[in-house]
């Protein structure tokens, strides 16, 4: 029987729990051996490809902070100009920060050049590597380094940018939003993403455990819970249309806020808590992610 | 075949020579005609390569990142601003030990902001382990493109390379050059064997976090290998001649110097102009000459050295300025005189910035200068009325 | 047979076709390009004709 090839191997560096270190190697392991990742700098890059090892069995390329979008769309030329682009894939994945803020640009010209790549986020909704600074996906009053909770302050201000709307603005044909609290429904979309011909994005919820104040264990736990509450819906846009909603019987968000240390502010103010759960409820409302009886 | 062509579209034509498979750039004044010369041969079906329009400079330089780290050569072009917003990929592509070719137009620097000649931009990227070659004319800007590449892929090198030709007087200026067959590019520049790419069915990771036990000696590497390509850079440019039937590129080109009491030595068209002025000085007996720099990093140091070891007065005309110090050129070159037992009088200047024009009087103005007491940076054909009057007090 | 014919009046005595092929092209004491000879066994004279800057060269 032939060895399965180890795609993405265990003894890099991650913190233990890392919602984002479960899902990189459930996305490669999806993909399979025939894709190249190109990698925006942040955790994932510096835990995988610490010199001299590196946890990749897939080539591998990761060159700056904002230009996954860029230089995949380099790779991609390439293959192309080769032959080889039918039949391999190409990633290009980057964390929150690298998607929707420093590395939106790149990503935006990508999609609109219509490369056939799948764009990935890691959505730990912060930027992370450099210690749990505010980014363009923190979601309202999280407590960040950058967007602290102080005696005139709730923590972050803003509401998540809605990359994945941006996405489906560029009228790519594949976008989705995913979490490691259901591996099966992620690698799914996975392999459907990388099936269609064109540029795909495909935003997945990932835990930190050090940023978001939780123990190593509970990541699966409160990856469900941003769920099962509203505040992270799971869908799909196939060519623009929404589809696939991952339907639930909505849970009032202190059941996810109260799992978390940068929310723990939160369960003095009961006030913030209603405007958080009107995030929830606007969520429910339109992506229609209550489960009728 | 001779053409009346425009130094753009002699880049573009070079270029296509060399048969890239992958061009990405963005749009930049005076490197415009660069890319569109380079599109038009695409869309006609010229040049078999992936045109990639992307939306800045960086994302350009990252395209062609991945496309050279893919295995395939590719080429990207600007200028000034471009340049800059595109540095941190500039020192990304040196640093991975990359093969790429880039021609710079080279433009000021804002602000104030200004879109005709000086060499200030590719002066902030001097450091980042890049050749850097300069043209003197569009027979130049055409044989160091072909020369580039060959330099860049070898896998004694792979450093990337950068073209550098004065923005408008030689990428909107029209010369008579020689554009080689694509039969003679074929012979002198063989197809790109990557030493290293991304491919499924040989794993690699590029671009690892390298820890303090591990970033020094990367650096190190790519400082030997500037010193390997010193005899690298005149090797290629013999078997340029073997194969184009002229003598072209190398490190550094004397002018009328053997004699010499003062010489001038400068980088990009301003020789031109001043091999001109050196002529006309000479017909009326002054014995004077100008040392071409072809190659600025690696700095050739000995080969100045050997050039300049009996010529009493020297001046350095840099087209860019270190605010705060001396012009780079200027600095390189006094330095490279540390510890010779003869040092030479080394006077710097600064001329045409931001495209302030540069004549033969100008010229003529350095070396009478020269004569006089030694200066580190004086700054020539300034308007005292406009600093005394517009910029005093700022 | 072909002709090689110069457009005197358009003209502009560059040189450039001198420089590609000597053997039909040569600039005179009149400062402009006069052919010497119809044929070229080393070159194309329609791509010669096609550098001009002023495109002053037929080749009938």
């Amino acid at each position: 029987m032939p060895e399965t090839k180890i795609l993405y191997n265990p003894g890099h560096t991650a913190c233990g729990g890392c919602g984002q270190a479960i899902a990189a190697r459930l996305v490669i392991e999806a993909a399979g051996e025939n894709t190249i990742i190109v990698n925006n700098t942040g955790c994932l890059e510096v835990f995988t490809t610490k010199y001299p090892e590196s946890a990749w069995g897939v080539p591998f390329i990761h060159s700056l902070f904002e230009n996954a979008g860029a230089v995949a769309s380099g790779v991609e030329s390439a293959l192309k100009f080769l032959g080889k682009k039918e039949g391999t894939n190409v990633i290009a994945q980057a964390g929150d920060g690298g998607t929707a803020d420093i590395g939106l640009q790149a990503l935006s010209g990508m999609w609109e050049r219509g490369h056939d790549i799948l764009s990935v986020c890691y959505d730990n909704e912060a930027y992370m590597n450099t210690g749990i600074q505010r980014s363009g996906l923190t979601p309202f009053d999280s407590n960040t380094t950058t967007s602290p909770t102080g005696k005139e302050s709730f923590g972050n201000p803003k509401m998540k940018k809605p990359v994945p709307e941006i996405a489906r603005a560029h009228g790519i044909p594949y976008v989705a939003t995913a979490s490691v609290a259901f591996v099966r429904d992620l690698q799914n979309k996975v392999k459907k993403a990388i099936s269609i011909k064109g540029p795909k994005y495909i935003q997945i919820h990932v835990p930190c455990p050090l940023g978001w104040r939780h123990e190593g264990a509970q990541t699966v736990t409160v990856a469900r819970a941003a769920i099962e509450t509203g505040l992270y819906p799971i869908f799909e846009y196939v060519n623009g249309e929404l589809a696939g909603v991952q339907k639930i019987k909505p849970k009032p968000v202190e059941e996810y806020l109260k799992l978390q240390g940068r929310f723990k502010h939160l369960l003095k103010a009961p006030e913030q808590i209603k405007k958080i759960q009107e995030i929830a409820d606007n969520n429910i409302k339109k992506y229609g992610l209550k489960l009728e009886a | 075949m001779k053409k009346f062509i425009e130094g753009s579209y002699a880049v573009a034509e070079a270029v296509k020579l060399c048969r890239p498979g992958v061009v990405s750039a963005y749009p930049i004044t005076p490197q415009t005609h660069i890319v569109e010369g380079l599109a038009q041969f695409v869309a006609d079906g010229e040049l078999k390569a992936e045109f990639v329009n992307v939306e800045s400079e960086h994302s350009a330089a990252s395209a062609v990142l991945g496309a050279v780290a893919t295995g395939v050569r590719a080429f990207t072009s600007s200028s000034s601003q471009g340049l800059l917003l595109m540095t941190e990929v500039i020192f990304n592509i040196a640093g991975m030990r990359l093969p790429l070719v880039l021609a710079c137009a080279n433009r000021a620097v804002s602000a104030p902001i200004n879109i005709w000649n000086d060499q200030q931009d590719v002066m902030t990227i001097r450091d980042s382990g890049w050749i850097l070659l300069f043209a003197e004319n569009i027979q130049e800007v055409i044989d160091l493109h072909i020369q580039a590449y060959r330099i860049s892929e070898d896998h004694s090198i792979m450093l990337p390379v950068m073209v550098n030709l004065d923005g408008y007087i030689l990428t909107h200026g029209l010369e008579v050059a020689d554009m080689p067959s694509q039969e003679q590019v074929d012979k002198f520049l063989p197809p790109y064997k990557p030493l290293y790419k991304l491919d499924t069915s040989d794993p690699m990771t590029l671009g690892c976090l390298a820890m303090p036990e591990h970033y020094m000696e990367a650096r190190v590497a790519i400082q030997k290998t500037q010193e390997a390509a010193l005899d690298f850079i005149p090797k290629v440019a013999g078997e340029f001649k073997k194969v184009f039937g002229r003598e072209s590129g190398g490190l550094v080109e004397a002018y009328k110097i053997e004699d010499a009491k003062q010489v001038i030595v400068a980088m990009g068209s301003i020789v031109g102009t001043i091999k001109e002025t050196v002529d006309e000085l000479r017909a009326q007996g002054k014995k004077v000459g100008v040392l071409k720099l072809i190659t600025y990093r690696p700095f050739p140091k000995q080969a100045i050295l050997n050039a300049l070891k009996n010529v009493p007065e020297i001046a350095v005309v840099d087209k860019s300025i270190s605010l705060g110090s001396n012009s780079p050129l200027y600095t390189d070159l006094t330095s490279a005189f540390i510890g010779q037992d003869k040092v030479s009088k080394i006077s710097g200047f600064v001329l045409g910035l931001g495209g302030r024009d540069i004549t033969k009087d100008s010229i003529k103005q350095v070396f009478d200068k020269l004569s006089g007491k030694q200066v580190d940076c004086e700054f020539i054909d300034v308007k005292k009325e406009l600093l005394e009057e517009e910029y005093a007090g700022n | 047979m072909a002709k090689v014919i110069i457009d005197e009046a358009a003209c502009v005595g560059c040189g450039l076709c001198e420089q590609n092929c000597p053997e039909v092209f040569e600039i005179r004491g009149d400062g402009i390009a006069h052919v010497k000879a119809h044929v070229c066994e080393q070159h194309n004279l329609s791509e010669v004709a096609d550098q001009c800057p002023v495109q002053a060269i037929k080749v009938v």
